[in-house]
């Protein structure tokens, strides 16, 4: 049981970084062009 | 007379091994056949059928050949095991291309080969024609070859082993995958499977949902969601239909697919240590920072020159042109939503050179993305930096440098050496490309590009792949998909034992 709350825990810690990283391009992008 | 066993058993090695890798991939050709079944294209699931014979019959051979070498437990030596990896990506390469070319949407054999080993390799170029009339079997077969290419057809095969040998490490190096997740080769398969797998779930899910959301049909959503999940996972690139992702117009399809584009360019070593709890690892990685930084300059600079000619108007155009085409190609990935031409038109030559960079450069190590790795990026850029700092510092005492990649590793000259000796490869097939590709009549920007998407097995395409290009192109091109996957040493490996096979054979007294 410990072993799957790390897991998910690992997935969520992934999918959440790599939507962070894609909105800070975002917010450089709107920062260049608006 | 030693040498005249040696021989004997070394071919019966590889005989036997390469024919249980055969047939565990071979296995794989009942899931396009059910779904033919389903869907009712019986000429399809004769194709499939056909292919199943021919792939079985072939493995069941070369395994029963070589089993004297399984019996006597023969000793497994790398060029056994380097020698594998890279034969079996070619036979396989002819076996799978059965169904291609008996579909008649490939012209010919080499088209169909040329597709598969896309597929295989992750790249995602295609010749296949008419893509939006295949059949569901085809379909799934081709984003199927893409999402085990991935993972690795030498990781697929031992994780159904029923017992490790010594030999199986030595076919795992084989594959360019040398990260070890489990004290064991077959754990290690196992567990690499087991996050793909997990990830196939929650990546299919999430795009299934958005795809009924905008407006797709049940079946239909679902079988989008699983074949660009696959193609984002493994980084192949490859879609459903010949738009690629314009199909969808959807920012949300985009993002989504866009994920696990970058996820899947990630180490399976730094998927493993971020299941374990080592969160931290994603902040402190080589791979990561090398990524997160050469992706983020690449999206400014790229932003900040067509910013000078309006070409997108607001962040959210921008992003879904500029950030999506990037970081597509960094992670080698090659879903397109852009036109190839655009790239020529739009992006002008300055911005055509980022992307080449960026394919070059590639994804993680032992992930499922190509290129030359973030992992070498960085080491030979730190090896670099600190070489400068040891030649300008007036402290002579012996100074460690070292890498976090999972674990801190030291910094040594061999490491750097076998670093930049790989790199040197991949220039040199790139430069080598993009000669073939001017000389055949193309100008050289455009030979570059597609050299380096091919290189890098990334996918996109600036307009040289088709149908209509030169077979001689075509050639080099699946040769350097196939070099790029396999990082060189084990097709060295193949061509070294080929040629000392040869060598016996002539120069034997």
């Amino acid at each position: 049981m410990e072993k799957i709350k790390f897991e998910i825990k690992g997935i969520l810690n992934e999918l959440l970084f790599t939507a962070f990283y894609m909105l800070l391009l975002m917010f450089i992008l709107y920062i260049i062009m608006g | 007379m030693e040498k005249q066993i040696t021989k004997v058993t070394s071919l019966k090695i590889i005989s036997y091994y390469t024919g249980f890798i055969i047939m565990i991939v071979s296995a794989l050709l009942i899931l396009p056949l059910i779904v033919s079944l389903i869907y009712q294209e019986w000429n399809t699931l004769s194709d499939f059928l056909i292919t199943c014979s021919v792939s079985a019959i072939s493995g069941l051979l070369m395994m029963i050949y070589g089993y004297e070498a399984r019996q006597q437990q023969a000793t497994f030596e790398w060029k056994h095991g380097l020698t594998i990896a890279a034969l079996v990506w070619i036979i396989l390469m002819f076996l799978c291309a059965i169904p291609y070319r008996l579909s008649g949407h490939n012209t010919s054999m080499l088209d169909a080969c040329f597709d598969v080993m896309s597929g295989f390799t992750t790249t995602g170029l295609v010749l296949t024609t008419d893509i939006d009339h295949i059949s569901m079997g085809l379909n799934v077969w081709r984003h199927l070859l893409t999402f085990v290419g991935g993972q690795g057809m030498i990781v697929l095969a031992l994780s159904f082993l029923a017992r490790e040998t010594g030999g199986t490490y030595k076919m795992y190096i084989g594959e360019a995958k040398d990260i070890e997740l489990l004290p064991n080769v077959k754990g290690t398969a196992r567990y690499i499977w087991k996050i793909s797998m997990i990830y196939l779930f929650v990546g299919t899910l999430a795009l299934w949902i958005v795809g009924l959301l905008i407006g797709l049909k049940p079946a239909s959503a679902f079988f989008h969601a699983l074949f660009i999940f696959q193609s984002s996972w493994s980084t192949g690139g490859f879609a459903p239909n010949s738009q690629n992702m314009l199909f969808y117009h959807s920012f949300i399809y985009e993002s989504i697919a866009l994920i696990f584009c970058i996820l899947g360019s990630f180490n399976f070593g730094l998927h493993y240590a971020v299941w374990k709890g080592k969160k931290k690892e994603l902040f402190h990685n080589i791979e990561v920072k090398s990524f997160l930084i050469t992706s983020m300059i690449a999206c400014i600079i790229v932003t900040l020159y067509l910013e000078k000619f309006n070409i997108y108007k607001g962040a959210i155009a921008g992003f879904r042109r500029i950030v999506f085409n990037i970081i597509s190609a960094h992670t080698t990935t090659g879903f397109g939503n852009v036109y190839a031409r655009q790239f020529l038109y739009d992006w002008n030559e300055f911005g055509i050179a980022i992307l080449i960079i960026a394919m070059m450069i590639g994804g993680s190590a032992c992930s499922t993305a190509g290129g030359i790795k973030g992992l070498r990026v960085g080491i030979l850029l730190k090896g670099f930096l600190f070489d400068i700092k040891k030649l300008i510092s007036s402290d002579r005492a012996i100074q460690v440098k070292k890498v976090h990649h999972i674990k801190d590793i030291i910094l040594s000259d061999a490491l750097v050496k076998s670093s930049a000796l790989i790199t040197i490869c991949y220039i040199i097939v790139f430069i080598l490309g993009t000669l073939i590709g001017n000389a055949l009549g193309y100008p050289i920007i455009e030979a570059a590009f597609e050299s380096a998407s091919v290189t890098g097995n990334v996918g996109l395409s600036i307009g040289i792949t088709s149908t209509s290009m030169p077979s001689v192109l075509k050639l080099f091109y699946i040769v350097a998909m196939y070099l790029g996957r396999l990082e060189f040493l084990s097709v060295f490996a193949l061509i070294a034992y080929i040629i000392g096979g040869v060598r016996r054979k002539c120069f034997r007294k």
